[in-house]
């Protein structure tokens, strides 16, 4: 038992960590008052740029740094999309995962003729390291030793953004242009600066989350590899009630489900309805956030609504 | 007459048309000294707001200088304005709901050092505003628990915090009670007192009288009185205002009331804290009489009318329409037994604004056997029946394709008004059927109201302004926190001051 | 329209792909009987489901959960495809009404929970997609598993329910019609009928039409059945249409592609027609593209990509043509 529990633990930090810095990123936009959905296509290029060049510059911290940039980048660009041209969120968060998901296979194929896989037996990654007394917590200890920097860094992360949503004037201002963007506007807040602000935070943050993808988790890049995180990040955010310790819960749960489905796929076992339970899990929390919300009165259909 | 070094605010040309033609500032001069208050006075849409908004920032002018304190200025913004120390407090709130007072009135301007917001400091600081002038407000509650006028005292905050020197009030005591009035006009005095110059926007010329030291007068874009002796009397202000002897005198011949078609028993509707809204009220309402019910805003009567119009279910009580129970929630059967509805929020809630205005005149007649057969619509009858609303109503409209939002706003108010109307109702629910009316659709709204009550239609008529309510009514019922304190059959015997004494809840009557 | 266009070419230009393959890629959808159909084929699925998008949308109610509902529709066909014993045209009917009926059962739950308690549809619908993926996948590798294939399909439709082709030696087949009678359908739905007009108005002013007496709750799960019911019907006829088995993430896209069309075609069903065949000659020209030519095929996502964004900017040239006009009317002041 202590076996397979000092296996599981581990291997939910490590699928979790992608997702969670995802949820961080979609956690900031979503109090903006936007609903990212090009998340998935944000930690696949970031995964897919982080990877090449930590091959090419043989340094892994060029590689991240690279994967943190394209993250901006992209979330650059579906912010300009959706703020300068007023594009729908979710359209333009679909077109950006298109373009990420076509992107990086072309790039592939045209920088290295490869159409599958990017691997490379010398690319370097983000080391793991042995934190001092962690080891000495009871039970979990040995699990919670040993990992990626990423990892620990995404949960320093957690408090930082907390500290930054709520300790913050940036974060009162974002807050209250989640909420009320004609207060914000009259108190002279730039709405628009905060809104792209807050991509590319997001951006940067699902940029770290890629990144551990190619070199942490695994060590090459593979079409396609960000398989749903991006959505399951979404749905850790709103899993958990749209809060950073919330969106961190929900993470590490689905990161769970995953990496216990994975598990199952070694075992032969089904996998499929266990990879289901995230999303039937954040169904499930929306439909009792929305009936607590709605025995409110009065609520037109517009404010409940709202909570995107 | 006018000596520049004396005024520390000279609007001086000032123009402004807008994109659809209206001139809402022909050529206008407005003086301010440091330290009056002064009162700026007119009907609807004479242009006192868009003066203000000129010098605001919030509009740019056409022509014209501004001039504070010996600079010209020319603010493109409100955050501009308030640099210079200029502050607007607008008909509707600024504010964050789910936050607090101190976050609300310290916002843009934190305290803090570098990004760190620093919360505690910012209830001290509010805090301290509040105590200096005496505002009743507990700056830690969140802005959604506040009453309507409370909200409006953390508006202010934010703006003295803000530094604001001059404040300008768009119509601040639209939306509270005499008493309530009171204590505004009575902080106003103290902010004044305290060397701050003070603009009051009103179309009421009694509470503006009130507070001002002096008043200016608008009309239809421009200045016809500048600044005025408050001493003069009302009558002639409000000759000013209207170009005319105003006659809110009504022809109201005795009402010949027919059968009970309205009766509530103890209707109770209650809000997400449980508490009620509206508490166990009970009256009835026949045929051909007209019952006003007059309320400050936020006291239960929007309630009341969405219980009675079938979009909210009560949580006890009975309702009884022509003698039948209402049993469950349905506008659509409500209206099916008869009642027709003239909501508050006309382009929100009476109107579809992108559809046609065929499409929604129409409404009401669209399951009806000569307007649609099988399920599909039968367009010329539709088109022959908004023709005919059209003319009858006079509504003034091109083209019954075009969408709604083309209209005017008296138009639109003439557009439900056809459609609730031609129902041939035998209930009526008007609730503040001629706000922001000009006064000639004002006279036509109440003209169409009492044609209905002769020819037997039972109205129940919730407004809250007072002299529409008895002009109107033939017998007037309080409303004070949900429940009725007092009902007048002979509405000519009471007073203003009664009325709003009740309406705050300061008076009870044994009912 | 024309913006869109305009993005198309400027995007294949700077891809440095050389004018040939432009030229491939233009033509080729129309090159010969066997690549028109094709191109004819691939809209059908885009059109049923688009059409359910513009329902929804008209209702002011936001299906992001077409995919879903397509890939449910497309189980429920299959299984009624290879199960029932029934003549041919009975079958067809058969699948067809499986597959809307799933879908529209699909897409109730998600309906009801907005008109219930204003469950925010974009999540659940969403959410609603990914448990349909997963669901699919578990029957293809257990339940529903052809034995004798050695990958996760379902086994083969009887040839009773299977669509004729109509224009060999293209694979297009009667499907087209069916698409087309629909769109005719929903169009007399939408502009002609009580219930399409209450739906519309609804949809553009939900609390007005509540107090005139137009049910929005009914409304909203109407809308999102009858949505879900057109995006079945879809994936049921392109599995008795062109695959004849389900299999795992075909046309993975489709219920996204909808709503971009559903824009496109400003909500009006009669456009969608048009919306559609373009999205079918972007997809099959990118094909045609990659056989023939040095280009590869991922460019088309790219360039679909670049649609997407485009298409929902239109938002943007509304506003850009309203500067000019404005602009005009000051000078000429």
């Amino acid at each position: 038992m202590m076996e397979t529990l000092n296996y599981l633990i581990p291997a939910a930090f490590h699928a979790a960590t992608p997702i969670l810095f995802a949820a961080l990123g979609g956690l900031l936009t979503e109090l903006a008052g936007y609903i990212n959905i090009g998340l998935e296509g944000t930690l696949l290029t970031s995964a897919f740029f982080a990877a090449v060049v930590s091959t090419l510059a043989s340094n892994a911290w060029l590689g991240l740094a690279a994967g943190a940039l394209s993250g901006v980048m992209i979330s650059l660009l579906l912010a300009t999309v959706i703020l300068k041209l007023k594009a729908n969120i979710v359209i333009a968060g679909f077109a950006t995962n298109l373009l990420a998901s076509g992107g990086t296979v072309f790039l592939m194929s045209t920088w290295f003729g490869e159409a599958g896989v990017f691997r490379s037996p010398d690319m370097p990654v983000i080391p793991t390291v042995d934190l001092p007394l962690i080891d000495r917590v009871p039970v979990l200890g040995e699990a919670l030793n040993h990992h990626s920097i990423l990892v620990y860094l995404g949960w320093i992360s957690v408090g930082l953004v907390s500290y930054l949503i709520y300790r913050t004037k940036w974060g009162l201002h974002l807050r209250v242009t989640g909420e009320s963007e004609e207060t914000a506007l009259s108190t002279g807040i730039n709405v628009d600066k905060l809104r792209l602000q807050a991509f590319l935070l997001s951006g940067f943050l699902a940029g770290l989350g890629g990144s551990y993808l190619s070199l942490g988790l695994t060590q090459f890049f593979m079409r396609g590899m960000s398989a749903g995180r991006g959505f399951i990040a979404l749905a850790a955010v709103y899993f958990g009630g749209f809060t950073p310790l919330g969106a961190t819960l929900g993470s590490l749960l689905f990161g769970f489900a995953g990496g216990v489905a994975n598990y199952f796929q070694t075992l032969g076992l089904p996998s499929q309805l266990l990879e289901m339970t995230p999303y039937v899990l954040t169904l499930v929390a929306i439909l009792v956030y929305s009936i607590r919300r709605s025995s409110q009165y009065g609520l037109t259909e517009e404010e409940t609504s709202k909570s995107l | 007459m006018s000596d520049s070094e004396e005024f520390f605010l000279e609007m001086e040309g000032i123009r402004k048309t807008y994109p659809n033609g209206v001139r809402a500032n022909k050529d206008v001069d407005f003086y301010v000294r440091r330290g009056e208050v002064h009162g700026l006075v007119g009907e609807n849409g004479a242009g006192k707001t868009t003066l203000m908004k000129v010098l605001y920032g919030l509009e740019g002018r056409d022509a014209g200088t501004v001039t504070l304190d010996g600079e010209k200025k020319r603010f493109q913004s409100p955050e501009d304005a308030i640099r210079s120390g200029i502050g607007m407090v607008h008909q509707h709130f600024r504010l964050a709901p789910g936050f607090s007072v101190a976050e609300n009135v310290v916002l843009g301007q934190e305290p803090g050092e570098g990004p760190r917001f620093d919360f505690d400091r910012a209830v001290e600081r509010t805090g301290d505003l509040v105590e200096d002038f005496q505002f009743d407000l507990d700056v830690t509650s969140r802005v959604a628990d506040l009453s309507v006028g409370k909200r409006q005292y953390a508006e202010i905050l934010r703006l003295l915090y803000q530094g604001a020197e001059t404040l300008v009030l768009d119509e601040p005591t639209a939306v509270l009670t005499p008493q309530e009035t009171e204590k505004l006009l009575a902080s106003l005095e103290r902010l004044a007192d305290s060397g701050h110059t003070l603009i009051f926007i009103s179309h009421k010329i009694e509470k503006a009288l009130a507070v001002s030291d002096v008043l200016s007068v608008m009309r239809d874009g421009e200045i016809v009185g500048e600044r005025v002796d408050t001493k003069i009397s009302q009558e002639e202000i409000s000759r000013l205002m209207v170009g005319r002897e105003v006659s809110l005198e009504v022809d109201r011949v005795p009402a010949e009331t027919g059968e009970l078609v309205l009766e509530t028993r103890n209707l109770t509707v209650r809000g997400k804290d449980e508490l009620p809204l509206v508490d166990n009220v009970s009256f009835g309402l026949q045929g051909g009489e007209i019952l006003g019910i007059a309320a400050v805003q936020g006291n239960g009567q929007s309630e009341l009318v969405e219980a009675l119009s079938g979009l909210r279910e009560p949580s006890a009580g009975e309702i009884f329409f022509r003698g039948q129970k209402l049993e469950g929630v349905s506008p659509g059967k409500v209206r099916a037994l008869g009642l027709s509805y003239v909501p508050e929020d006309r382009t929100e809630t009476g109107v579809a604004s992108e559809a046609t205005v065929t499409e929604n005149l129409t409404l009401p007649w669209v399951d009806l056997p000569g307007f649609s057969r099988s399920g599909l619509l039968q367009e010329k009858q539709l088109e022959r029946k908004s023709e005919e609303l059209i003319s009858k109503f006079g509504i003034t409209v091109s083209n019954p394709d075009s969408p709604v939002s083309s209209l005017s706003g008296g138009n639109v108010q003439k557009l439900v008004l056809a459609r609730e109307l031609s129902r041939e109702p035998k209930i009526l629910l008007a609730a503040q059927p001629t706000r922001g009316l000009d006064i000639k659709t004002k006279r036509f709204v109440w003209d169409e109201l009492l044609e209905k009550r002769s020819e037997g239609t039972g109205i129940l008529l919730v407004s809250s302004d007072l002299p529409e309510v008895r002009a109107l009514s033939d017998r007037i019922a309080v409303v004070c926190e949900g429940s009725i304190v007092a009902r007048f059959d002979e509405p000519e015997r009471v007073s203003d001051e009664d009325l709003g004494l009740f309406m705050m809840g300061t008076k009870e009557e044994k009912s | 329209m024309i913006g869109v266009g305009a993005g198309f070419i400027a995007i294949v230009l700077t891809s440095s792909s050389p004018l040939n393959s432009m030229y491939v890629f233009i033509t080729g959808p129309f090159s010969s009987i066997y690549w028109i159909g094709t191109t004819l084929n691939r809209a059908i699925p885009l059109i049923f489901v688009g059409l359910g998008i513009t329902i929804a949308f008209k209702a002011r109610v936001f299906n992001i959960g077409a995919q879903g509902q397509f890939y449910i529709g497309a189980l429920l066909g299959t299984l009624a495809g290879v199960y029932l014993g029934l003549p041919p045209v009975l079958h067809v009917a058969a699948v067809m009404a499986a597959s809307g009926l799933a879908g529209a059962a699909y897409a109730f739950l998600p309906g009801l929970f907005k008109s219930r308690w204003g469950t925010n549809e974009i999540v659940t619908t969403l959410m609603f997609n990914f448990i349909a993926i997963h669901l699919i996948s578990y029957l293809l590798a257990n339940q529903f598993q052809d034995p004798m294939a050695n990958y996760n399909v379902s086994p083969s439709v009887r040839s009773s329910a299977t669509l004729p082709e109509i224009l060999s030696p293209s694979p297009l087949h009667a499907g087209i019609l069916i698409a087309v009678l629909f769109v005719l359908l929903v169009f007399v739905f939408l502009d002609k009928s009580v219930f399409g007009y209450k739906l519309r108005l609804s949809g553009l002013n939900p609390d007005f039409s509540r107090y005139g007496g137009i049910d929005r709750g009914v409304v909203i799960i109407a809308a999102m059945v009858l949505s879900g019911a057109l995006a079945g019907l879809g994936g049921g006829i392109r599995i008795i249409g062109v695959q004849g088995k389900l299999t795992e993430g075909f046309l993975p896209m489709v219920g996204y592609d909808a709503i971009n069309i559903s824009l496109i075609a400003r909500n009006h069903p009669l456009g969608i027609v048009p919306a559609a065949l373009f999205f079918a000659f972007l997809g099959v020209g990118g094909e045609v593209a990659g056989l023939f030519t040095d280009v590869s095929p991922h460019l088309v996502n790219i360039i679909k990509a670049g649609i997407f964004y485009l298409v929902t900017a239109q938002a943007l040239f509304g506003f850009v043509e309203k500067l000019i006009s404005e602009d005009r009317l000051e000078s000429l002041a």
